[in-house]
């Protein structure tokens, strides 16, 4: 009998410790920094959303690694938000009200970032947008609670703008997908191209619809305008067939499109993207330290990726994880996970990017203010994958001055 | 560059790209004719051709080598998926064959995902055809181009002496018009329906292997040309050859010249004449009447 109780009494204090044991994992989590990572993994871009995913693992292991923020663990949710506002608005709601999430971080989808940037005002919680580039986000659709540590897309049109007002080239063909990032990204360009040479003639300005599978129709007109070079946010499959368009029609133009440096694109175009000029804020050809480092690490992680692009981190990555590390430093001069406490530290905060940049965040719209780089596509060996060019080190730098969204009531009525 | 010499290459561009639609949807209209079945596993036939053609020239054969065996690939393929697939649907009705080909769009897609990846592929041209040859007035175009166009013109006559002056062709013909009495008549129609469903896939893959070198190959590909292949289908009429080639070549031009007269809305304007065909000729404009 005695055996019998006792093994009772055991299996009570059994049951009791497990019964008890979500709860202390909730204990746990009360010491861990709670982030909802949301970007589409379904729907039409999903495969854009795949890549931020592996950005946001990427920053959280690299975080967690040292130590997490404020010696906290991250405990990272990866959220589908399926390209839908609606979906990331319940989505998100749900986080914050059921899981008492910390932050929000989006990397892609300009939609989403305008939705979420509301509930973030509800909420007053931090979200962190490193990687949406419409510039309304931290414009129009302004959230004291929203910070883009990344680039818009006025700094890339704007940055190509500066960089050609100084060449020799005088006429220019804007060619630019039809919706509103190509609109933004072609106004830049224009106003600031031809605001800095007052020579440069902008002779089209025109949109494509995505997808384009005969560029013929629109390079007939790019030689009879007399255009020097093709501005363009043209990206994906439309860059590969454009430069092999170019090329088997022999035109004579200077393309600048900052998606080419993309290794599916460099591999899909080959000899016929060589030439071609990219802006990026941090570029992996940069010869820096702490780009080497990160290009290892990442590397590290990813080596044996299925997707080719995957393997190390091109075109925007870094860009991504630079934006991430100040979002941590700031935490960091907070001293703290709450919301205005953050906005406070953050609001004005200067930072050392991945390239050694001063850079800072701009306190009126939270919009990142760095220097841009440009680099040429050229012959020759390219060191990630077989077959195609490779991405010259950066050239030239465009100040934070050339690059920057003009403060206007227009813009963002916070900023005068 | 004057104003002719301009009409007359965008002219040229939307041959050439019409063409190139009427290739792809010259498979769809002949399986879509005989057996009323809309494939949309044809565009994902076509992406095959594509990514076949770029695998065979990976692995060290050539691109004249990859023309002749990639569309066999695909049209085995076809075949196979008619026996054992398709051949199951036809008794179930319309739907289920619709629901079948869309199924089958997405699975061998998702192969395609799972072998290549997602990245495009680019194929390049043999070196006899990378080339431009001279045109008019100091204008050059693209040698590629113009073997695009041969290869069409190929392909239109066979169909059609195919269809007409063989055996074979009256066979198909017939089973259109009546296919239960063509099957009374002691012809073999379900293996009819193989043999055309197998050259339709061919003929999808064979428009691949055109297109990898123009564009390249990529996993949206077969879904980016399906659209334009069902204005080519609404526009000419179901399953008309010749409504195919008229239907497709109105959309070359349209595209081109809607490049060069009014950019924004090309799109629309695709749209904008299948509405007029359809207000006009409700059956397309080679469709036959009731």
């Amino acid at each position: 009998m005695q055996t019998r109780r006792l093994g009772i009494v055991f299996f009570c204090l059994m049951f009791i410790t497990l019964m008890s044991m979500p709860m202390s994992g909730k204990a746990i989590a009360g010491d861990t920094v709670k982030i909802a990572f949301m970007d589409p993994l379904s729907g039409p871009v999903a495969l854009v959303g795949e890549q931020v995913h592996r950005i946001f693992r990427f920053c959280v292991d690299y975080q967690n690694k040292r130590g997490g923020i404020l010696g906290k663990k991250i405990e990272a949710m990866y959220v589908d938000t399926e390209f839908k506002p609606q979906v990331a608005v319940r989505k998100a709601t749900d986080l914050i009200l059921s899981e008492k999430i910390d932050f929000i971080v989006i990397g892609s989808s300009s939609n989403i970032g305008i939705a979420l940037s509301q509930v973030a005002t509800k909420h007053k919680k931090i979200l962190v947008n490193i990687g949406a580039l419409s510039n309304v986000i931290q414009g129009k659709y302004f959230s004291r609670y929203a910070f883009r540590p990344l680039f818009n897309t006025w700094a890339q049109g704007a940055a190509y703008g500066a960089y050609f007002a100084k060449q020799r080239y005088t006429k220019f063909y804007l060619l630019n997908p039809d919706y509103a990032f190509g609109h933004d990204f072609a106004d830049a360009a224009a106003k600031i191209l031809t605001k800095k040479n007052p020579k440069a003639k902008i002779v089209a300005d025109e949109y494509y619809q995505v997808g384009v599978k005969d560029w013929g129709p629109y390079l007939s007109k790019v030689k009879a305008s007399g255009a020097e070079v093709i501005i363009s946010a043209v990206f994906g499959t439309d860059t590969i067939t454009l430069l092999k368009q170019i090329k088997e029609f022999g035109l004579n133009v200077k393309v600048a499109s900052y998606t080419a440096s993309m290794p599916s694109v460099l591999k899909g175009a080959g000899d016929a993207a060589i030439g071609l000029i990219h802006v990026g804020g941090i570029i992996n050809t940069h010869n820096k330290r702490k780009i080497r480092n990160m290009e290892k690490l990442w590397h590290k992680m990813y080596k044996n990726h299925s997707d080719e692009d995957a393997r190390w981190a091109y075109g925007v990555t870094l860009d991504y994880i630079n934006g991430w590390n100040f979002f941590v430093a700031a935490v960091k001069k907070a001293g703290s996970l709450d919301s205005e406490k953050i906005i406070n530290a953050w609001e004005g905060m200067r930072f050392t990017s991945l390239s050694g940049e001063k850079i800072y965040m701009r306190a009126c719209d939270h919009q990142l203010m760095l220097p841009m780089f440009v680099a040429r596509i050229k012959a020759g060996r390219n060191r990630y994958i077989r077959n195609a060019p490779y991405l010259g080190k950066p050239y030239a730098k465009i100040s934070i001055e050339d690059t920057a969204i003009p403060l206007t009531p227009d813009y963002n009525p916070r900023c005068k | 560059m004057s104003i002719i010499a301009m009409v007359s290459i965008q002219f040229i561009h939307g041959i050439v790209y019409g063409m190139l639609l009427f290739l792809v949807a010259a498979g769809l209209t002949l399986v879509l004719g005989m057996m009323n079945v809309l494939n949309l596993a044809h565009g994902a036939f076509y992406m095959l051709g594509a990514y076949i053609t770029f695998a065979l020239i990976e692995g060290g054969l050539g691109f004249w080598p990859a023309l002749a065996i990639a569309p066999i690939i695909v049209g085995v393929i076809g075949l196979l998926i008619e026996k054992f697939l398709m051949s199951r649907a036809h008794d179930l009705g319309h739907f289920h064959e619709l629901l079948l080909t869309f199924g089958l769009f997405y699975i061998l897609l998702e192969i395609t995902r799972w072998i290549w990846g997602n990245v495009p592929q680019s194929v390049n041209a043999p070196a006899i055809l990378s080339g431009s040859f001279y045109l008019f007035a100091g204008e050059m175009y693209p040698t590629y181009r113009l073997f695009v166009f041969i290869v069409a013109i190929v392909i239109l006559i066979g169909l059609v002496i195919t269809m007409n002056k063989t055996r074979i062709g009256i066979l198909i013909r017939a089973s259109v018009l009546d296919s239960e009495m063509v099957n009374l008549l002691g012809v073999n129609v379900p293996l009819l329906f193989l043999l055309v469903f197998g050259a339709g896939a061919a003929l999808a893959g064979l428009a691949g292997v055109i297109a990898a070198p123009f564009l390249c190959a990529y996993t949206a590909m077969g879904m980016d040309i399906l659209m334009d292949c069902f204005a080519v289908i609404v526009i000419g009429g179901f399953g008309s050859i010749w409504g195919a080639l008229i239907a497709a070549l109105m959309i070359g031009l349209v595209q081109s010249f809607g490049v060069l007269l009014i950019p924004q809305f090309t799109l629309v304007l695709v749209f904008a004449l299948m509405a007029a065909v359809f207000i006009v000729k409700p059956r397309g404009l080679f469709g036959a009447s009731e």
